[in-house]
Formats: structure tokens, C-alpha cells, sequence
């Protein structure tokens, strides 16, 4: 096992470990926490089978090994970017729904409230 | 009464005071000020002043606000709602004629336009260019000619409320809401109103939102005309 390898495998753990850490406090909610431990466990396949890496990286005629993993990694992120403002904006509605029905409901309070300050002053 | 005019404001403590009294004035119909956020005094005045409205505690942009409106007419029960802006450009002595109309019609919305017939409007060469721009694009994907496709001020019937109460765009919304209508098969309708210049207060649109909102309005609606 080279230096290299021994490097890459220890940040990939300590990015289990992160994930570990954040699930564990509740920082991440289950189905993120899920896509995330799903990462880090892909990095530390990726960390500790670089050898295979070198053997597809020949297979599909890519000379620079690590530009394969590059290229896959981007394409993995922008797909978890795509799903987190798919989310966001799903997170979106939702709040202006919620500020709507406040607003809605705060109204039908204070009709309520000037209705029985009439009724008390009659 | 079965009509409701909402009025959604943001900033519009110069005007909106004018603009209520006008439309109490005028018609007989009700009303409701969607305040949507104001850091000005616009609510301290439809306090003080015992107008009806709804105030949003967050700024949801102007399609928000009008949502908003559309869900509280259709749980208080109205056939007809009618967006009226609070600048003043929209003058409410057009009301009856836009009632009239979708009332004797059948239509699920009528539009008040300034190019249907020669009004005195007179507009900037580069806002006519982007309404001439957006009667070809909606004509192009929904096959509908409208003339004044960026008005906002249109009275809808309750089926149309319920479509709104559901999807509303968040900003700019006028011109996809027309697409969208017109492709579900809703019958939309101009006549012609007069509109004042802005009454007081400023203006939010700047060339660059104009920018952005075309662009975005074309990319939105060709998508979803498609797919």
C-alpha cells in the first residue's frame, strides 16, 4: 500500500467520521445522513481499491488515472447539488405556505378579537 | 358580495392609503391589502386607518402576495377576484366594466389592456418591446393572442382561484400564468382600461430584473409548454 493510498484513505474515514458525527447529533436528517454515508463509504472503496481504478482507467483508454476519479466525482456532486436545490426548493413552498395560512389565520384572530371587544362594549 | 379586489403591497406607504379610499369610493365590492413584508409604514397606515388586510410576516415577492389572496377568496367564499395594485396605476373605475364582462362572457378571466383599443397610455419604447415580445411568445407556445400579456390587472372566476390556490409563480408571474391557463383550456379575455402613471412611491422593476424576467418568463414557460 503506497503513501498515497494511506493518505487518501484516511480522509475518506475522517469524512465517515464526520458524517458519523453530524448524524449522530441530528445535524443531518435521516435521508440525508443516508446519501452522505453512502459517499463516504464510496470513498473509502475508491481510497482502498485504487488499483482497480488504475486497471478501468486503461480499460476505457484514460491515461491520467485520477482524471477518471475527478470525473466521476464532479459528476457525483453535481447530481447531489441538482437534488439539494430540488429539496431547497421543495423547502420553499412549503415555508411560503406556512407564512400564508400565519397570515390568514393572524386575521382571522384579530376579526375575532375586534368582535368580542364589540360584544364586550355593547 | 362576491367579488374581492386584493391589493397586494410592498413599500407602498405613499400611495396605498389613496388607493383603498379610491376603490371604497368606487365600487361596492369587497377588498383585501396583501401587505407582503413592508420595512416601510405601509402597514402602521392600513392600521391606523382600519383597512382590511392580511400581513405577511416574510416578503414573498409579488406572486406570493397574490396567492395569498387567491387562497383567502377561496375560503371566504368569493366567485370573482380581481388584482388591483396598490401603485394606483390600475384605476378602479375600470372595475365594473372587468365585473361586466366576465359575468356576461363566460370567460374564466378578463385582462384589462392598454393596447386592446388606443388608450393614452404611454409606456417606454423598451417596455412596449417587451410586451410586443411577450404577445409573440405566448402566441407561439399557447396560441393565444394577448395583447397586454404583462397587465396585472384582471379579474378571474373561482375555478381559475382554485388553479391559482394550487400553483402561483413566485416572481413575474403574469405571463406564465397566462401560458399555463391557455394550455389547460381556460377562456382569457382583454378589455380595454385606462391606467394612471404610478401615483407615488418607487417602481422595483429595474433594467436589469426587466432582463432577468424576460429570460426567465421564456425559459419557464417554453419548458413547461413542452413537457
Amino acid at each position: 500500500m503506497g503513501k498515497v493510498q494511506i493518505i487518501t484513505i484516511a480522509f475518506a474515514s475522517l469524512f465517515l467520521i464526520q458524517v458519523v458525527y453530524y448524524s449522530s447529533r441530528n445535524k443531518l436528517r435521516d435521508k440525508q445522513a443516508f446519501l452522505w454515508f453512502l459517499m463516504a463509504f464510496i470513498g473509502i472503496f475508491i481510497a482502498v481499491c485504487l488499483d482497480w481504478f488504475n486497471k478501468i482507467a486503461a480499460l476505457l483508454g484514460v491515461a491520467y488515472m485520477p482524471a477518471l476519479i475527478f470525473t466521476i466525482a464532479f459528476l457525483v456532486v453535481l447530481n447531489i447539488l441538482i437534488y439539494q436545490s430540488v429539496t431547497l426548493s421543495d423547502h420553499q413552498e412549503k415555508i411560503k405556505t406556512l407564512v400564508q395560512e400565519i397570515a390568514y389565520l393572524k386575521h382571522e384572530l384579530e376579526e375575532y378579537q375586534r368582535k368580542g371587544e364589540k360584544d364586550e362594549s355593547r | 358580495m362576491d367579488i374581492l379586489v386584493i391589493i397586494p403591497a410592498y413599500n407602498e406607504e405613499a400611495v396605498i392609503k389613496n388607493t383603498v379610499m379610491n376603490v371604497m369610493k368606487t365600487c361596492p365590492y369587497d377588498y383585501i391589502v396583501i401587505n407582503d413584508g413592508s420595512t416601510d409604514r405601509t402597514l402602521d397606515i392600513l392600521k391606523e386607518n382600519q383597512f382590511h388586510y392580511l400581513d405577511l410576516p416574510v416578503n414573498l415577492g409579488i406572486g406570493g402576495a397574490m396567492q395569498t389572496g387567491y387562497r383567502y377568496a377561496l375560503q371566504k367564499g368569493y366567485q370573482y377576484a380581481i388584482q388591483l395594485d396598490a401603485d394606483g396605476q390600475h384605476n378602479p373605475k375600470d372595475l365594473e366594466n372587468l365585473v361586466s364582462e366576465i359575468k356576461n362572457s363566460g370567460c374564466d378571466m378578463v385582462i384589462g389592456s392598454r393596447f386592446v383599443q388606443k388608450t393614452d397610455y404611454k409606456g417606454s419604447l423598451f417596455r412596449r418591446m417587451g410586451i410586443l415580445y411577450f404577445y409573440y411568445l405566448l402566441y407561439m407556445i399557447a396560441g393565444i393572442k394577448i395583447t397586454d400579456p404583462t397587465s396585472g390587472y384582471r379579474i378571474v372566476n373561482r375555478k381559475v382561484m382554485r388553479e391559482f390556490a394550487n400553483y402561483y409563480p413566485v416572481d413575474y408571474p403574469e405571463v406564465e400564468v397566462l401560458a399555463k391557463l391557455a394550455k389547460k383550456g381556460y377562456k382569457i379575455k382583454e378589455i380595454k382600461v385606462d391606467m394612471n402613471a404610478r401615483q407615488g412611491g418607487k417602481s422595483s422593476i429595474t433594467p436589469l430584473k426587466s432582463l432577468y424576467y424576460m429570460t426567465k418568463v421564456t425559459f419557464i414557460s417554453v419548458i413547461r409548454s413542452i413537457f
